[in-house]
């Protein structure tokens, strides 16, 4: 399937109590693996996911997916937890509350019965691109990655009239504080980890032509980059 | 040095930008939030914008804030018409008609070709800039500035990504 015609999504990370972001500026497009360093686990780290809800073959399509991270060299290991046991990755597929997840080390800030992380758009009948785009880039955030877009030195030219136009209105109906929140504002430098310039990672932001200046675009991959590996291979090799 | 520049096609005033977007006349109404098809270009002349306007098309005026800035204003006239609008930053992020006699609302279009002046005054604390925006049928934009004008707007750019 082309990729211009894969579904459209964009997830909203949490942030957590004390996080800080700071105001945006748009200069040139750019994007650059970034993660936070507060949120990171700590290298040999077993990350166990639960699944609150659906069938085990949708979980073994899940987990299919997110072991994309675990490229060789990454010293963490990702495992399946039973029902009731201890989890730092807690998945729900609520349909209605979109795709999102804690980023990190954060999610342990959240009760144990609760989700870390929704697949909300991600079922047996997604499509394969689809399915891999939303679920990598969710388990992107559940290994401490953050979006693209709010990279410190993001040079995206942004036409911040047509994004409020656009957001304030369906599906999303954001305020304007939410789409400030999670489309213009950035990281500080200080507290994250970045690696170069990749166009092409799972992170990046859906970005439509209207949204900037100069008529750019972006669309997530729905696979990991040679970017993104080298990124996870940053954090935790 | 100019209080204003033109940065491609975005208006600066220190902190402020502004951005003529475009629109599908029949899509465009008085009130509402307008979603934009597309930038439009501009061409500074001295203190004067040259923007072209189809005859199916009506234009809106976004503008925003980079930084932390406390406000500006916008206010947009066309004397001809006896028409204005003003909008009032960061509250309002475009300004999608003027109020002519009446209190009728009007579209910035040009439906019937030639051109139409308007009076566009920007406003922060400290800086102010009154800048001429001359609508041009596409064809007369392109012979005066040299540049190719936009193509005719088709349809609605796809409706933006799903948020989580």
């Amino acid at each position: 399937m082309p990729t211009e015609e894969r579904k459209q999504w964009i997830c909203s990370t949490l942030d957590v109590e004390g996080g800080e972001r700071v105001a945006a500026s748009p200069t040139m497009p750019v994007s650059m693996g970034v993660a936070a360093k507060k949120s990171l686990w700590k290298p040999d780290t077993v990350l166990r996911v639960r699944f609150l809800e659906g069938e085990p073959a949708l979980h073994d399509r899940v987990m299919k997916a997110a072991k994309a991270w675990f490229v060789d060299g990454v010293r963490l290991k990702l495992t399946t937890a039973g029902a009731g046991e201890q989890a730092q990755i807690r998945i729900a597929f609520d349909p209605g509350r979109g795709s999102w997840s804690y980023v990190g080390t954060d999610s342990r800030s959240t009760h144990p019965s609760q989700p870390t992380m929704n697949l909300g758009w991600a079922t047996l009948d997604t499509p394969e691109h689809d399915f891999w785009s939303v679920v990598i880039h969710e388990f992107g955030h559940a290994l401490g990655l953050l979006h693209e877009h709010n990279h410190p030195e993001a040079l995206i030219k942004w036409n911040r009239a047509a994004v409020y136009a656009d957001l304030e209105g369906a599906p999303n109906f954001w305020d304007r504080d939410t789409i400030d929140r999670n489309v213009f504002a950035k990281f500080e430098l200080s507290k994250v980890v970045t690696t170069d310039f990749d166009k092409a990672s799972v992170m990046i932001y859906t970005i439509p032509s209207n949204w900037t200046t100069d008529g750019k675009s972006f669309m997530p991959s729905w696979k990991l980059s040679a970017g993104d590996a080298a990124t996870i291979r940053k954090l935790y090799a | 040095m100019d209080p204003w520049q033109l940065d491609h096609d975005v208006v600066t005033l220190g902190p402020l930008r502004l951005a003529v977007q475009r629109i599908a006349r029949r899509h465009w109404k008085p009130d509402g939030t307008l979603r934009s098809w597309g930038l439009a270009p501009l061409h500074r002349e001295a203190e004067t914008l040259l923007v072209p306007c189809g005859p199916d098309e009506a234009l809106w005026l976004g503008a925003w804030l980079e930084d932390d800035a406390p406000g500006a204003t916008l206010r947009v006239t066309d004397f001809a018409m006896g028409a204005s609008a003003a909008a009032e930053l960061p509250r309002d992020f475009q300004l999608t008609s003027l109020r002519g006699p009446g209190g009728t609302q009007l579209p910035l279009s040009l439906p019937d070709g030639g051109r139409r002046i308007l009076r566009l005054e920007l406003g922060l604390d400290r800086a102010s800039a009154a800048v001429e925006l001359v609508l041009l049928a596409p064809v007369d934009w392109a012979a005066r500035t040299g540049r190719a004008a936009p193509a005719l707007l088709d349809q609605p750019p796809p409706l933006p990504p799903r948020l989580g």
